[in-house]
């Protein structure tokens, strides 16, 4: 048996002991037999104590709830509890507290005891430090490339300074190269002229001949001879090498030569003497040749006298 | 006085029975000596005149009731609330003892109907309640003109009490049960059928759901109160 939703007046009039006989033996049987049944009655007891307390009920079950209906511990006692609880329902909602200037530090540290902000800064903390962690982590490899980048500067400064001085040589080099080449075009230019055709002089000169003898040779050099080339005939080439000192007439050296190869001539081997002519004005001169080996002995050889004759 | 070890799951099962005694003036059921089996028994029975339950008696109703022990034992419970339930709502204030006078007798008069008995064994119980009642209101004629309950105090405990275990509720049932009593009339009935189509219940399972509510805040009042009266706990029936 279940009871309908029009019977909870029969519920009511149940609790009041106002139901009839067959009512009453209807909502005990229904009591044992529906499941929500007790709970549905308890629902039922409720909601009449609240209609008691906000006076909803007539004078006639005002009386019945008095006399009948409160006559066991626990309904007075859940009298007392809907009480409570209506004026806990309909209790006015309490007036904003005017805004104090700590207000706003007061709320803060009232958000910060909640638990809900210990749960949410338990959930961000392990977000904090990992951004942290990443953020370390970043810092440290820049610093790692900024001082590779530095490393790597100082490397290029140096490179561009070694480059530079590399320059600065070269440059000083081409200036001088640059002096020699036009330096040698210089003389090249003053071969090629006519004029400078004839400033090599060049004699033979043949051992054993003395000053006084009268066939001594005569070298003319004339205003364009710049030099004068001898070639001072051996007789017997034993040496290493050979020095020429060229002597006036009072056995003066006015010239010197170190360190000369003797070479192949027409008739033999001579040693090449060139002396610029402003050595040798009119007058008679010699050519003390003097062997050299490899020791570095010295030995006079020869001597060669001639004339110049302008 | 005979005492004897009881296995877990028998003291469970006794343990319902002794539970709703305790708080009886009078043991009236449930009382015995060692059972059938021998096996386990309590302790120091104190028999009311001529409502006593043998263990054989006890066995016997536990097995109609259901064959399973446990779900038995379940059904003995649900049975019981209801007796109670059904003797407060007539006006009485020993409930407790009536209902375990029905039980009692329902347990002797078994053995003449429980071989003829269709039904549910629950629907039997009501017809021997009513006797039980009448018995009872001949003898002892109810209260009635109960003093008026005292006014309302602002100092009544109660209030901060309840202000504490609404806190200590989930804010689902919170807003339920608080929104529930709003409105007046038909504005009070439109908002209830809202409510119920919000929470996907139909009304009486609404009804229920805030009833059940309401009874956990009440007891949860009702230690509140006891902590700050200093006062020992007295067992009540409500469950």
């Amino acid at each position: 048996m279940t009871l309908k939703t029009m019977d909870e007046q029969t519920l009511r009039r149940y609790l009041l002991g106002d139901a009839t006989d067959v009512e009453q033996e209807q909502v005990e049987l229904w009591l044992m037999s529906d499941p929500e049944g007790y709970d549905l009655l308890v629902a039922a007891e409720d909601d009449l104590v609240d209609d008691f307390l906000s006076k909803r009920l007539s004078t006639s079950d005002v009386q019945l709830f008095n006399n009948y209906f409160l006559v066991t511990e626990e309904r007075r006692q859940k009298l007392e509890f809907s009480r409570s609880l209506q004026s806990q329902i309909h209790k006015p909602p309490q007036p904003l507290p005017k805004p104090t200037p700590d207000s706003f530090w007061k709320s803060v540290f009232a958000l910060m005891r909640r638990p809900a902000f210990g749960y949410a800064m338990a959930a961000v903390l392990p977000l904090l430090i990992a951004v942290n962690a990443w953020f370390m982590f970043r810092v440290v490899d820049l610093q790692r490339g900024l001082s590779s980048s530095n490393a790597r500067l100082t490397e290029v400064v140096r490179d561009r300074d070694e480059l530079m001085k590399q320059l600065t040589d070269k440059q000083s080099a081409d200036e001088k190269l640059q002096a020699q080449l036009e330096a040698l075009e210089q003389t090249i230019s003053s071969l090629k002229n006519p004029a400078s055709r004839e400033t090599l002089l060049a004699f033979n000169l043949m051992p054993g001949v003395s000053r006084s003898s009268s066939n001594v040779q005569r070298i003319a050099i004339t205003p364009t001879t710049r030099v004068a080339q001898a070639s001072l005939l051996l007789l017997d080439d034993q040496f290493d090498s050979y020095a020429v000192a060229l002597l006036d007439s009072e056995n003066r050296q006015v010239w010197t030569r170190d360190r000369l190869l003797s070479k192949p001539v027409a008739d033999g081997k001579a040693v090449i003497a060139t002396v610029p002519t402003g050595h040798l004005p009119e007058g008679d001169y010699s050519f003390q040749l003097t062997g050299v080996t490899g020791s570095g002995t010295r030995e006079n050889i020869n001597r060669y006298y001639f004339r110049v004759v302008h | 006085m005979t005492q004897q070890r009881l296995s877990a799951k028998k003291r469970t099962l006794l343990g319902f029975a002794l539970l709703h005694n305790y708080n009886s003036a009078k043991f009236t059921a449930l009382h015995f000596v060692g059972n059938t089996q021998g096996t386990f028994g309590v302790s120091t029975p104190m028999p009311s005149p001529g409502s006593d339950m043998t263990p054989e008696e006890f066995d016997r109703l536990l097995h109609w009731l259901n064959p399973d022990r446990d779900k038995a034992g379940e059904k003995y419970e649900w049975i019981r609330k209801r007796l109670i339930k059904m003797f407060v709502c007539r006006g009485c204030h020993v409930p407790e003892e009536l209902a375990d006078r029905t039980i009692n007798r329902v347990a002797r008069k078994l053995p003449e109907v429980q071989s003829t008995y269709v039904g549910d064994p629950a629907h039997y119980f009501p017809g021997f309640a009513r006797n039980i009642f009448l018995e009872w209101i001949k003898d002892r004629p109810p209260v009635l003109g109960m003093p008026n309950p005292p006014p309302e105090s602002e100092a009544d405990p109660r209030h901060a009490c309840l202000e504490k275990c609404l806190e200590q509720l989930p804010r689902e049932e919170h807003d339920l049960v608080l929104s529930y009593y709003e409105g007046e009339g038909r504005d009070k009935i439109e908002h209830r059928k809202m409510l119920a189509d919000r929470f996907g219940l139909g009304i009486n399972a609404l009804r229920i759901r805030v009833c059940r509510i309401r009874l956990e805040l009440q007891n949860c009042v009702e230690r509140c109160r006891r902590e700050i009266d200093g006062l020992k706990p007295t067992r009540g029936h409500q469950s």
